[in-house]
């Protein structure tokens, strides 16, 4: 009888001091939960939800601190996605935040471009190519159409246009 | 209407009537051209344009098939109004001069300066087509005549009336790919022409291949089925050695290269139980489609006219449809074809006539459950080529080709999506990253120069906490006052 307590306790002893030294070997992973969602949401880059970009965006959402309805360019598709992966239930597009629209492309009106290179860093994917004094241009396949281009140009020579197919169903 | 009967894989076609076939070439009254504003060349209203000039820039190549004035200059078209009433050929002077060398990349640039596109439907541009092809002999070059779409018969003509054209484009295509086997793919009442047209060539590999008078047998997938080169769903015919050309591509590159032309007329099939007598009939390239349909009489089109025919066919908007290399078929549905829909009774019959295997019964049940795309992807919905077969056979007048058709192109999308995000997250990882760097430098190159100055860090953030007290006591005198 004795004996027996004796192995259990050791036993349990051994497991639990295992499982501690586990944890500690193997830090919790807060990331992954953010990198998951960070692969649903589209990678638009377009701060409409209030957050610098979808990294953060999905950062927030991890750590409970926003809601998961706040993206639009994601839309629906993007909520139902988000609220199975979290178990959370599905909820219409906030509010607050842009409507969303078709997907669409910066373009610059090269005729009016004045070269001033303003609208070169606020984008978050670097589609934007240009130099002092030489007209820019937007590179259509990785224009996100963000707009966060849009409101910094000095001449509003930058207007956003419905974006290309991506399907092409030859 | 086409008479389905429930044969494995496709349907069977009734043999249509002889098609008559008007050996004048069309002249109308104006051409349209869908130019963008930014890829045209230089013209005003009232211009005289030369035949053969090159209207565009950018893009696939579009030249002028006829002397013609500029009429008009619209944001989406160039409207030209011919200058003669009758052309004896398809161009009096040739665009280049014949070409000498035969090797692929000489073809590739002389078939892309022509801006040939694929005359099948499709549209792809035929150089590109050739340009994507791995280096190497090619095992197997296949020429597709078979018109599988019911009541079209313009390939066929094509072969009786210009065998040299191509026969030509088969040689230099098959000297070009270095292809060890050449066929000639067409229906069985085309036969007499195509041996004609394989005895042309000069080549002794050229033979000439009957396909059964089923649908779709012309599709190209189920060509390479027959010629004993099965394709898995996923596979594309390069991948089996196979390179496949429409028939009026073939004769196209043969003119192109062998006489310098480019493309100004093609033979197209008007036909449908809105025409009176189907015809074939050779229209030049930029026709507007109206004026093709007034030419032959065709006067009431009231359900709508679409290219292709009863199996495949594309709505067309009369104003402001012209005719295209890609345009095949002109079709005019009878007043009231739209089929009553029912439920589906779960017959099983679309199944068995998918010419690629496709399990459409269970797919349809996935897309009308609003299932997850990935779902309808597992079962190869993108191997759905809209030949239409299903809806033939379906009981119900399910419309099945056009629902697997979005679901398809829902697929291909989300995919494309997906792509397009990783690349966009990559390059916005990298910028975050090079926004840091910078950030970091400049703080570090700020304290060098507080340093440079005599200042020590202690020293600085002093001023600065000096700094703020001054600020918050501003501030807190500011809003005393308010």
């Amino acid at each position: 009888m004795a004996l027996a307590i004796l192995a259990l306790t050791c036993m349990a002893a051994l497991a639990g001091a295992g499982l501690m030294l586990l944890a500690r070997l193997c830090p919790r992973d807060d990331k992954s939960l953010s990198a998951q969602i960070d692969a649903l949401l589209p990678q638009t880059q377009c701060a409409q939800c209030g957050f610098p970009g979808c990294a953060p965006y999905a950062a927030a959402i991890a750590a409970n601190e926003t809601d998961i309805n706040r993206c639009p360019p994601g839309g629906n598709a993007t909520v139902i996605a988000l609220a199975a992966l979290l178990g959370t239930p599905a909820r219409a597009i906030a509010a607050d935040v842009p409507v969303p629209v078709a997907p669409q492309i910066a373009f610059i009106d090269e005729a009016a471009c004045i070269g001033c290179t303003l609208c070169l860093a606020p984008c978050p994917v670097d589609a934007i190519v240009g130099a002092q004094r030489m007209m820019h241009t937007v590179l259509i396949d990785n224009c996100t159409g963000c707009e966060l281009c849009v409101e910094p140009c000095p001449v509003d020579c930058i207007i956003m246009v419905p974006a290309p197919a991506r399907v092409n169903l030859w | 209407m086409v008479n389905a009967s429930a044969l494995p894989q496709g349907i069977a076609v009734p043999s249509v009537p002889a098609l008559r076939h008007i050996d004048k070439r069309f002249i109308p009254a104006e051409l349209w051209f869908a130019i963008a504003p930014a890829e045209r060349i230089e013209m005003t209203p009232g211009q005289q344009i030369a035949e053969g000039t090159r209207l565009s820039l950018a893009g696939q190549p579009i030249y002028a098939p006829v002397t013609a004035v500029v009429m008009r200059l619209e944001t989406d078209k160039v409207v030209l109004k011919p200058l003669q009433t009758q052309v004896e050929a398809p161009l009096t002077t040739p665009t280049f001069a014949p070409l000498a060398e035969r090797d692929k990349d000489a073809i590739i640039s002389r078939v892309r300066a022509a801006g040939i596109t694929g005359m099948g439907g499709a549209g792809f541009p035929a150089w590109r087509k050739l340009a994507a092809l791995p280096h190497g002999p090619m095992p197997l070059l296949l020429i597709n005549a078979v018109e599988c779409e019911p009541g079209c018969g313009a390939d066929a003509v094509l072969l009786e009336f210009e065998p040299d054209a191509v026969a030509h484009g088969m040689d230099v295509l098959a000297d070009a790919l270095q292809a060890t086997q050449v066929v000639l793919a067409c229906k069985r009442s085309a036969l007499d022409a195509a041996t004609t047209v394989t005895r042309l060539s000069s080549g002794q590999r050229a033979r000439t291949v009957v396909m059964d008078d089923r649908y779709p047998a012309g599709d190209e997938r189920v060509l390479c089925k027959q010629l004993g080169h099965s394709l898995t769903l996923k596979q594309r015919p390069v991948e089996r050695g196979v390179i496949v050309f429409n028939v009026a591509t073939v004769a196209a590159i043969g003119a192109a290269v062998c006489r310098g032309m480019v493309p100004t007329f093609r033979r197209i099939t008007v036909h449908g139980p809105g025409v009176a007598t189907p015809s074939v009939v050779e229209v030049m390239l930029g026709t507007p489609a109206a004026e093709v349909l007034a030419a032959l009489g065709v006067s009431d089109y009231s359900a709508g006219v679409a290219v292709g025919g009863a199996m495949m066919s594309q709505p067309l908007n009369l104003r402001e449809a012209a005719i295209g290399q890609s345009t095949t078929a002109l079709y005019v549905p009878a007043r009231h074809a739209q089929r009553a829909r029912a439920a589906c009774i779960n017959c099983g019959r679309c199944d068995p006539v998918c010419p690629q295997a496709l399990a459409v019964a269970r797919l349809y049940e996935l897309i009308e459950a609003a299932r997850p795309l990935e779902a309808v992807a597992a079962l190869d919905v993108q191997g759905c080529t809209g030949c239409g077969c299903c809806d033939a056979i379906c009981p119900s007048g399910i419309p099945l080709a056009a629902t697997l058709r979005d679901a398809r192109t829902a697929v291909l999308e989300q995919r494309a999506s997906a792509v397009s995000a990783a690349i966009a997250k990559a390059r916005s990882d990298s910028h975050v990253q090079r926004e840091r760097q910078r950030e970091a430098q400049r703080v570090s190159r700020l304290r060098q120069r507080g340093d440079s100055h005599g200042r020590t860090k202690d020293k600085v953030d002093a001023m600065l906490r000096a700094a703020r007290q001054r600020r918050n006591a501003a501030n807190d005198g500011s809003s005393h006052d308010a």
